[in-house]
């Protein structure tokens, strides 16, 4: 079986292509928009094709010999919506048979209401312009379903962590500037998927058999908070978890009226009547919402204190999260089991950092030390 | 006038070479004489900065255009054989880094040179850096205390716009042989020949995206290079003396930092111009940014080619982290990837071993 693998390149794409061809699952075809997005995948040497995902021409030539295709391709409002339509019927003319498409968890908000599950009702008019674009997309593709041949399964999965992933690599950022921040403790519910666990699903998404149509929730099997995924990355640099900048709401809104009205129908501004914030403003430049500190109180002649952090609004309302969402339908109809727990997730996940070249100052609790010699390639003769 | 003939037009013509000739013609020092590149997107691109320059497809029409120096930026596998080429018509050479892919080409390119009496010169751009220049001298002061150890860590997500699947070839290296090539002959310049070298990268048929280069020189002084195409490592260099550190971050051509263990503060310093002349800090001038040591790099060839003045870089010094490269990737160890799993793992030694399967 052949598969093409859209957005090769990305976080997801990247582990896909490499896992895909190093289990000989199938034959892979990475399909990336620049010979330059190929720098990643070069190590390996596999097929590979030049396709911009809104070039239905190119896309048809990408896809030739494929059986599915799975569309990873990550981006901003417009490329989301927009590689929809000529993904799809590059699919139909090279005659794919199923597409998989990567979308998210946060087609249900950040927030997700108790209960919500894949048959719940999915809002386009979200504070977030990625849910809306998601949402959108997705109800594209099965309107393009009822039209075309090409199988449809949509994958939501949750916050998907790892080797690589921006939530880890942002929060190491952040903390090594003094900039990381949490809320309410990092006690809000944390819907993780380690991308092996993704990368299983998908797999499965590609071989299990009547599933055309069905969208599935995926996560870890374990329910951990904000403060489970971070706290052994913060005992990684030997820092104390706790001096890290805990907000605790309520939030005082000064811009975006616009917003605040719609942010006025969520559970976290339920609480913005009662009394203005310690020291944090919350600004809206267009849609991004940030916290900063009180800038009138700046001073020059005032000792800076450690850390400023910057809050966008899908973080502040992440972190406030306080529903698991359900994997159950994975598991009746993809037969989804997560393959690694939690703490087997967090090992590699630190492993890698060592890898990626941060510098250890004490290793966490969960830690253990994983390392094995190297494995000669070439002996010299 | 010097008359120049630039052999490459890809990215880092465009992006480097263009602005740095066009700023030498600015001041009378050399002509663009003509661009040489099999894809007329390329050369068209150059003779935009050019306009009076010959659009040339086959390096042999140089000949009898009284060329004095070739640039060539072309791809690393070709530098040899368009290098000695060149230099029996008569045409002084720079070659862009790495001089070439392997140590046999590079000692031959060097025998051309000798052989021709023609200036071959190479484009180790970052020992022009007056950063860089300063850290030999601290490290040969003893400053830091007894040097102990150091760090040297480069890697972005690859972004550079290449224009075909071929800059990834096998024959043109991957991480190691891009970027490792400024690295070692660095810390060759600053430390003397590694005494012992254990390598170890990601490749698996293809070519290697992440490596590591352990190296132990004299008086024990060991570290490690850690380089990568596809995570954004700290991009600095770092060094541990017994009684202090010093830091570069690559590419700053006119700033380092550098502290004590035992005091609070650092300098986070610019570099500025000393003359003997001159009371220097009465009137500090700025060291060469990147750019500018861009267009000095060209200025010291141009000058050995018109006055027979010795490069800042000897081309024989270019050989030895070009036998560094060929002795990694001859005795590669794969490194460790810690989230790949027992079954991968398996598989990966598999297909190296046997490429077919």
């Amino acid at each position: 079986m052949k598969v093409g693998i859209i957005g090769a390149n990305g976080f997801i794409g990247t582990r896909l292509t490499e896992q895909l061809y190093l289990t000989r699952f199938a034959e892979v075809r990475a399909i990336v928009r620049s010979y330059t997005a190929l720098a990643g995948l070069s190590r390996l040497k596999i097929d590979y094709r030049i396709a911009d995902g809104f070039d239905s021409k190119a896309l048809l030539e990408a896809f030739v010999d494929c059986e599915v295709v799975v569309h990873c391709i990550a981006g901003n409002s417009e490329t989301i919506l927009g590689t929809i339509e000529p993904v799809y019927s590059a699919a139909q003319k090279a005659g794919v048979q199923r597409l998989i498409y990567l979308s998210s968890a946060m087609v249900h908000g950040q927030m997700p209401a108790p209960g919500t599950n894949e048959e719940s009702h999915l809002d386009p008019r979200q504070m977030l312009p990625f849910n809306n674009a998601k949402v959108r997309a997705e109800k594209l593709l099965l309107k393009l379903r009822k039209k075309g041949r090409v199988e449809i399964v949509i994958l939501r999965p949750g916050i998907v962590f790892g080797p690589r992933s921006t939530w880890i690599i942002k929060f190491i950022s952040d903390l090594l500037k003094g900039d990381a921040f949490l809320i309410n403790d990092g006690k809000g519910i944390c819907n993780s998927i380690y991308i092996d666990n993704l990368i299983h699903a998908i797999k499965l998404a590609i071989s299990e058999e009547d599933i055309d149509q069905n969208t599935f929730l995926l996560k870890d099997a374990e329910q951990i908070t904000w403060a489970d995924l971070y706290r052994p990355l913060t005992e990684y640099f030997g820092y104390d978890f706790q001096r890290i900048t805990n907000i605790q709401p309520p939030f005082y809104i000064t811009e975006g009226k616009d917003l605040l009205y719609r942010i006025k129908n969520t559970k976290l501004i339920k609480s913005v009547s009662s009394p203005v914030p310690k020291n944090y403003l919350i600004s809206n430049p267009d849609a991004s919402l940030s916290i900063e500190h009180d800038k009138k109180k700046s001073s020059q002649w005032r000792i800076p204190a450690e850390g400023n952090p910057t809050i966008d609004l899908e973080r502040l309302l992440l972190y406030q999260c306080d529903y698991a969402l359900p994997w159950k339908k994975a598991y009746k109809y993809l037969n989804y089991e997560p393959v690694f727990s939690f703490i087997d997730a967090m090992q590699r996940t630190i492993a890698w950092m060592e890898f990626a070249g941060y510098e250890s100052k004490k290793k966490p609790k969960l830690f253990q030390n994983t390392h094995t010699p190297g494995i000669r390639i070439v002996n010299d003769e | 006038m010097i008359k120049a003939a630039l052999i490459g037009c890809g990215a880092v013509s465009q992006l480097y070479y263009a602005p740095a000739l066009h700023e030498l013609e600015n001041s009378n020092l050399l002509k663009v004489d003509s661009v040489i590149d099999p894809d007329p997107d390329n050369r068209l691109r150059l003779v935009e900065h050019f306009p009076d320059a010959e659009m040339i497809t086959e390096l042999e029409a140089l000949v009898n255009r009284n060329i004095d120096i070739a640039i060539i930026t072309s791809p690393p596998d070709l530098h040899a054989a368009q290098t000695i080429s060149l230099l029996y018509n008569g045409i002084n050479v720079f070659c862009e880094k790495p001089l070439s892919t392997n140590s046999a080409d590079a000692s031959a390119m060097i025998r051309a040179s000798v052989d021709t009496k023609k200036v071959l010169a190479v484009g180790l751009l970052r020992r022009h850096f007056s950063s860089t220049q300063t850290i030999r001298k601290i490290l040969q002061s003893n400053i830091l205390g007894d040097l102990k150890s150091f760090s040297c860590q480069e890697g972005h997500i690859f972004r550079w716009p290449v224009s075909s699947a071929s800059y990834f070839d096998k024959i043109n290296g991957g991480v190691l042989l891009d970027i490792g090539v400024h690295t070692l002959d660095l810390l060759i310049w600053w430390l003397g020949h590694p005494e012992d070298i254990y390598y170890e990268d990601d490749a698996v048929n293809g070519i290697e995206v992440n490596c590591r280069v352990k190296l132990m020189f004299k008086n024990n002084i060991e570290g490690e290079v850690r380089l990568s195409r596809d995570t954004e490592l700290q991009n600095k260099y770092t060094f541990y003396g017994s009684k202090g550190w010093l830091v570069w971050d690559v590419n700053e051509a006119d700033n380092i930092q550098m502290g004590f263990y035992d005091f609070n503060y650092h300098l986070s310093a610019a570099i500025m111009n000393s003359n003997e002349n001159s009371i220097p800090y009465l009137q500090p001038t700025p060291t060469n940014n990147f750019q500018q040591s861009f267009t000095a790099q060209l200025i010291d060839v141009l000058s050995a080619v018109k006055n027979r003045t010795k490069l800042l870089i000897p081309i024989g010094e270019a050989l030895s982290s070009i036998k560094i490269i060929e002795y990694c990737y001859k005795n590669r160890n794969l490194i460790k990837m810690p989230w790949l799993t027992d079954s991968e793992y398996f598989n990966i030694l598999r297909i190296i071993k046997e490429p077919s399967i």
